[in-house]
């Protein structure tokens, strides 16, 4: 064929393939359908993490700026007068003294916020998003307002607009569970858009102000650096040698760095269950150009008679996909930019409830999240359609291919594709259980076993239905038996649907089945920690790790309130070390070595407590893992003597916290640090005391300047558990996703399959088949591909809730868990394929009943 | 008289643009109390409305009551081998309210009060002129001044009593350092009438005014990796003040000029924006016991000779002078020891070391000073 005929006949070739996708709407829009959904979910998540990761960035930026060290000297902070002295020592560094404080107020709708106190003529070489085009009007009265009155604020204009307050109106700021008035003292007017949202969630403030405010007169919580490249070391030496005993200079990335990793660890875990939607696609996307191929075999063979190169039969039918992959896609781009804005609610609530505080106000599109999505797309597309194109492409001239053959063909491949889908599944089995893989290879090797797994399970319903069909046809007549038989003659349309609703099953089990077993080990964990009757602390503080101080006039009050017969503190605080900072939970309870789930302990729980009362810590499962300190090992901590050792008598479960913490003795922490803060306290009420009347009583009474929230051990772990559901809220939605992508595989390949039956119903209905039985029939084929993918996925599930429990979890936040079996997840996801495939049968069913024996006999 | 307040009045406004931005209030009505809207001199300052005992060296120190307060050291050094430095060390402060609306702290870093420093070397053997401002709030010991000892500093930049009549004085940064102990020759110098400035018609339109202007000074410069022993005279002035020009004015030509003969001569005018020179234009000749003699404008002639015009602002300066003092039979003319030493930081003006020759009483007389040109750049007026 020539150059020129070819290229008068390309264009006709796509009219072809046009003309196709237009006369099967149906199918056309179920795939689009299906790779929108796979894009958009994708993209959704991405969108997620993007914002969250830029936030993070933004209020890192925000809150370290340019700096490249700190000065710190621990939970008390530094004296000012280190930063006087460096400031007059002539060092010509640029230096920054900070203190913040978390706020929140009611007029700036009770989010955390940071409020940092600053020296503004120390800020322009670190925190240039504060800087801003002057106004019209001269800021040096606000500037006076700001240096000279107690409580002035400034706040972003942006904040201003979204709470409707301006220069001048008083602002009520909650720190510690106390209210103090401050004002607006004037507003940033951010120069760009990224310092407008690094501006999100922060109040600015003088450091006096700050240091009022916070009760911390006369301290800095440290103070920004940056350091020149070259001579670091000697630089550091000689700032050392200037500072009092106990500061040290440490990187400002290392501040950041871990918190940075655990959230990471948690993105790539909801970016790879949202690629799963995209994997179930793949099968979708796989199913509907094979079938399209099918039913065109003979008018393949006519254009391959027709001097059409098998070359052009392949462009055709992959040009045929990408043109629904395409539009699919950006479709898809549409879906997941609305969907965003749902999953970066739910991204950084769980940031905030697991992490730490951040305020992601703006959904940030980026361009890079679009082209990713749309390219994902395509590729997903390409994949899918490449095999069943090839086979297009080896159409015969003129020969019209049998159905007989043509199974027999996807026969051979099946076996293949099995074969191939056995292996893949072995060796990414092998690789998880004996290789010790980090986070994202653990993923691929999971979804290597699922995918080889769907690759095997249609050669199980090929050789399996007819086995069924044996046990069916006595129970129910030649429906039992013609049903099985028909989903096994038509393994080529039907396995990939199948196998597409099996993933998405186990998927759902998989995910099911590794919270409910998240929750059981917490649930059980909080039953031994949890012993004491009233948990507090101040209102608005961190569940687990509240990090402000009670007044200690309350503690006094508590220790002889009647009816109270023991009260223990608890001390969380972050210290730094060479790891970077480190939280510590020091707590004076006496029978806390009873209390705690050991992953490894140096003897009993006494004979542990006894040794952290002697000097020793012990130190949660996640920061053990995080860094790999074990047993024996020592653990150095930046005290205010200096760096100190601190041997580890156990690692204990916690679920807390994925950062890890370090519990100590509290009479040895306050020895060590100077620091007398209380953060949480817990209590026994004497026998037969009304535990909620007590809560209540306390609550009213402890402490009237300083709202504390008092809660009793039942609300303590419902609240707890409430947060822990609320962490997989965003899970559960992209599992749902993909189980809806299977749906809407299965129902396309439902549709597909009768369609290509519809002459076959012909003739069932001419020898006398009841439009009853017509529906009978349908039901059961659907049925039973639904039910075997239901089966096929039981041990799926188990296998990806056994990897993400122990693999998963622990390479991403350091816990390990143990599976914790229960039969609903197994019964529902059973339930859940079988409505699924039921469901997917309706319309064709429906269909088929409808037509008349020959019409649909005429057809083809 | 020298360094009108629209520098200090810059101090705050101008430092606090460069790092905040706000925007103006929506409801002026609506503002609370504490942060309301004010005029740029806020009332309650006080105003230099008439002559004042000085008191030193309690008067060396700050003067919180008014808004608006400067100390000036400048001079001329030499090494021995004759080649010559200019410097220049300035500490300004800014007064955001009258301390009787302070509310009351408990923090130390609270404050009322802002500083900036400004800090020049011309060397004018290479030709470089050097220039440098810090700002500090003046609480926590960053920035401050006192009377007695006397001290005035911003963080290592520093000036402080070494003895009776007797300073050093610090100043480093980025490659240079001058260290130098000042002999004050003839102790405080009272401008205007017993100090007190006047510089324009209305009541309080004025300042507080002293100098010591001959002080003796010795000490190192440090430029980059070469140490100089130098060796010269430095002048100060401290002014303070609240409210001193009205909006017509647009900058002034400062002179501070040390003569050979023991003398030393202070004069300003005041210019207007059509060019004309304001009536209040005056000056001071100090003889060498220290007695001086007030100039009005009607005393001197001061005429430009030659111009240059600035390569970053592109201000247009006047670069030589004829000074004519009939009264006394004294002819100066004015050269700069370096055409560029305009200041470019937070508002642009030109201060730099000139030298002198002429004749006085019929004998010749040469010497060195310092002059200051402002509102060549961008008006200095409206702040008022």
């Amino acid at each position: 064929m020539s150059a020129r005929s070819r290229g008068l006949l390309a264009p006709s070739l796509f009219k072809v393939a046009g003309r196709y996708l237009l006369t099967h709407p149906l199918q056309s829009l179920l795939m689009l359908i299906g790779i929108a959904m796979g894009v958009g979910v994708a993209v959704s998540v991405d969108i997620a993490n993007a914002s969250a990761a830029q936030a993070f960035e933004l209020s890192t930026e925000a809150v370290a700026g340019k700096a490249t060290h700190y000065i710190s000297a621990g939970p008390l902070g530094l004296d000012e007068q280190v930063y006087v002295d460096l400031r007059t020592a002539g060092l010509e560094l640029p230096m920054a003294p900070v203190l913040s404080q978390l706020v929140t107020s009611p007029q700036l709708g009770d989010a955390p916020l940071q409020l940092m106190g600053i020296d503004p003529f120390a800020e322009r070489p670190f925190r240039n998003y504060i800087a801003g085009d002057a106004g019209e009007d001269s800021p040096s009265t606000a500037m006076g307002a700001f240096y000279a009155i107690p409580g002035a604020v400034l706040l972003s204009t942006q904040m201003a607009s979204e709470f409707n307050l301006s220069q001048g109106d008083p602002l009520e700021l909650q720190i510690n569970g106390i209210s103090l008035p401050a004002v607006v003292a004037g507003l940033l007017q951010p120069r760009d858009n990224l310092s407008a949202q690094a501006l999100q969630g922060l109040l600015l403030a003088d450091l006096a102000t700050v240091q009022e405010f916070s009760g911390r007169l006369g301290r800095l919580e440290r103070i920004d650096l940056i350091l020149p490249s070259q001579n670091r070391a000697a630089i550091i030496a000689d700032l050392e040698s200037r500072l009092p005993e106990g500061a040290v200079v440490l990187q400002s990335e290392s501040r950041n760095q871990s918190v940075e990793q655990m959230t990471a660890a948690f993105r790539t875990n909801i970016t790879a269950l949202s690629l799963l939607g995209l994997v179930v696609g793949v099968f979708l996307i796989y199913n509907t150009v094979t079938f399209s191929v099918v039913q065109r075999r003979q008018s393949f063979g006519t254009l391959r008679a027709l001097g059409v190169s098998s070359r052009e039969i392949f462009v055709l039918v992959l040009g045929e996909a990408l043109l629904v992959g395409v539009i699919g896609s950006l479709a898809g781009l549409a879906l997941g930019i609305l969907m965003g804005r749902g999953s970066v609610a739910m991204v950084s609530q769980t940031i905030n409830d697991v992490f730490y505080t951040m305020t992601v106000r703006e959904v940030s599109l980026p361009a890079q999240s679009l082209v990713k999505g749309a390219l994902l797309g395509m590729l997903a597309t390409l994949v899918a359609a490449i095999i069943p194109a090839w086979e297009a492409a080896k159409s015969p001239p003129r020969r019209t291919l049998s159905r007989s053959q043509l199974e027999s063909i996807s026969r051979r491949t099946l076996a293949q594709a099995s074969i191939a889908g056995a292996l893949l599944s072995l060796a990414s089995a092998f690789a998880l259980a004996r290789l010790d893989l980090q986070l994202i290879p653990s993923f691929g090797a999971m979804f290597g076993v699922v995918i080889g797994a769907a690759l095997v399970a249609p050669f199980i319903m090929q050789v399996g239905m007819p086995l069924l069909a044996r046990v069916l046809a006595p129970l129910i007549g030649p429906l039992g038996r013609l049903a099985p038989r028909e989903v096994s003659a038509s393994a080529s349309r039907t396995s990939p649907a199948m196998a597409a609703l099996m993933v998405a099953v186990a998927v759902t089990i998989g995910g099911s089945l590794m919270v409910s077993s998240f929750r059981a080990s917490v649930v059980n964990w909080m039953e031994i920690i949890l012993q004491n009757d009233v948990y507090g602390s101040v209102a608005g503080a961190n569940l687990s790790e509240p990090q402000e101080a009670i007044d200690l006039d309350a503690l006094r009050r508590l220790e002889t309130w009647p009816g109270i017969e023991a009260t223990y503190y608890l001390r969380n605080v972050m210290v730094d070390s060479p790891y970077g900072p480190l939280m510590i939970a020091a707590n004076n309870n006496p029978n806390d070595g009873d209390e705690q789930v050991y992953y490894e302990a140096e003897g009993s729980g006494q004979e542990v407590w006894q040794a952290v009362q002697n000097g020793a810590v012990m130190i949660s499962e996640p920061l053990a893992n995080r860094l790999e300190l074990g047993l024996g090992d020592e653990i150095t901590l930046y005290t205010p003597n200096g760096p100190r050792g601190f041997h580890i008598a156990a690692v204990f479960s916690d679920y807390t916290s994925s950062r890890g913490n370090i519990t100590m003795w509290l009479e040895n922490y306050r020895q060590i640090w100077n620091d007398e803060s209380v953060t949480a306290f817990s209590a026994v009420v004497t026998a037969g005391t009304d535990v909620d009347g007590m809560v209540a009583e306390l609550q009213r009474g402890l402490s009237p300047q300083q709202l504390l929230h008092i809660r009793s051990n039942s609300t303590l772990r419902a609240e707890s558990l409430s947060v822990f559901d609320r962490t997989f809220l965003i899970s559960s939605a992209l599992q749902l996703i993909t189980t809806n992508v299977a749906f809407v595989g299965v129902l396309s390949a439902m549709l597909s399959l009768q369609l290509e039956k519809q002459r076959q119903m012909g003739i069932l209905k001419a020898i006398g088949l009841t439009v009853r039985q017509i529906w009978s029939l349908t039901l059961l084929e659907t049925g039973l591909i639904g039910a075997l993918a239901g089966l096929l996925a039981l041990p799926m599930g188990l296998v990806i809730a056994q990897v993400l429990l122990t693999l998963i979890n622990r390479r991403s936040f350091g816990w390990t868990l143990q599976l914790h079996f229960e039969s609903q997840p197994f019964i529902e996801a059973l339930l859940l394929a079988i409505a699924a495939a039921l469901l997917a049968g309706l319309y064709p069913a429906w269909r088929a009943s409808r037509r008349s024996a020959a019409d649909a006999m005429r057809f083809d | 008289m020298r360094r009108f307040a629209p520098i200090l009045l810059l101090i705050a406004g101008l430092a606090a643009a460069a790092y905040f931005a706000f925007r103006p209030p929506a409801k002026p009505e609506d503002l609370n109390a504490s942060v309301q809207s004010t005029p740029q001199v806020i009332e309650g300052f006080a105003r230099a409305e008439g002559p004042r005992e000085f008191s030193f060296p309690q008067d060396f120190g700050p003067h919180p009551d008014f808004q608006t307060e400067w100390w000036y050291y400048t001079g001329n050094l030499q090494t021995a081998d004759g080649r010559h430095f200019g410097y220049q060390l300035t500490f300004f402060r800014r007064g955001l309210l009258p301390p009787a609306q302070l509310p009351p702290r408990s923090s130390q870093w609270a404050t009322g009060q802002v500083y900036m420093a400004h800090f020049t070397i011309t060397d004018v053997q290479n030709g470089d002129f050097y220039a440098q401002e810090r700002f500090s709030r003046g609480a926590a010991g960053l920035a401050g001044a006192q009377g007695a000892p006397y001290a005035v500093w911003l963080e290592d930049w520093r000036v402080e009593a070494a003895g009776p009549d007797r300073f050093t004085l610090y100043a480093a940064h980025e490659g240079l350092r001058l260290e130098l102990s000042l002999q004050d020759a003839k102790g405080p110098i009272l401008q205007g009438e017993r100090g007190y400035s006047r510089k324009g018609e209305e009541p309080g339109n004025a300042s507080y005014y002293y100098s010591q202007t001959r002080l003796v000074s010795q000490g190192s410069l440090t430029i980059g990796a070469e140490i100089f022993e130098v060796s010269g005279l430095s002048w100060k002035d401290h002014e303070f003040s609240t409210s001193v020009l009205t909006s017509e004015i647009i900058g002034w030509d400062w002179f501070s000029l040390q003569l050979d003969s023991g003398y030393e001569l202070m004069l300003y005018q005041l210019r207007r924006a059509d060019g004309s020179i304001a009536p209040r234009s005056s000056g001071t000749l100090v003889a060498p016991d220290g007695s001086t003699t007030q100039l009005f404008a009607e005393d001197f002639v001061l005429t430009p000779l030659s111009q240059w015009r600035s390569p970053r602002s592109g201000a247009e300066y006047p670069a030589s002078w004829h000074i004519s003092l009939p009264a006394h039979d004294l002819e100066l003319e004015v050269t700069p020891y370096l055409s560029d030493q305009e200041l470019n930081h937070t508002f642009t003006y030109w201060e730099g070391a000139v030298q002198l020759h002429g004749t006085q009483a019929g004998q010749p007389v040469t010497g060195s000073g310092y002059v200051e040109l402002t509102g060549y750049a961008e008006p200095f007026n409206g702040d008022f």
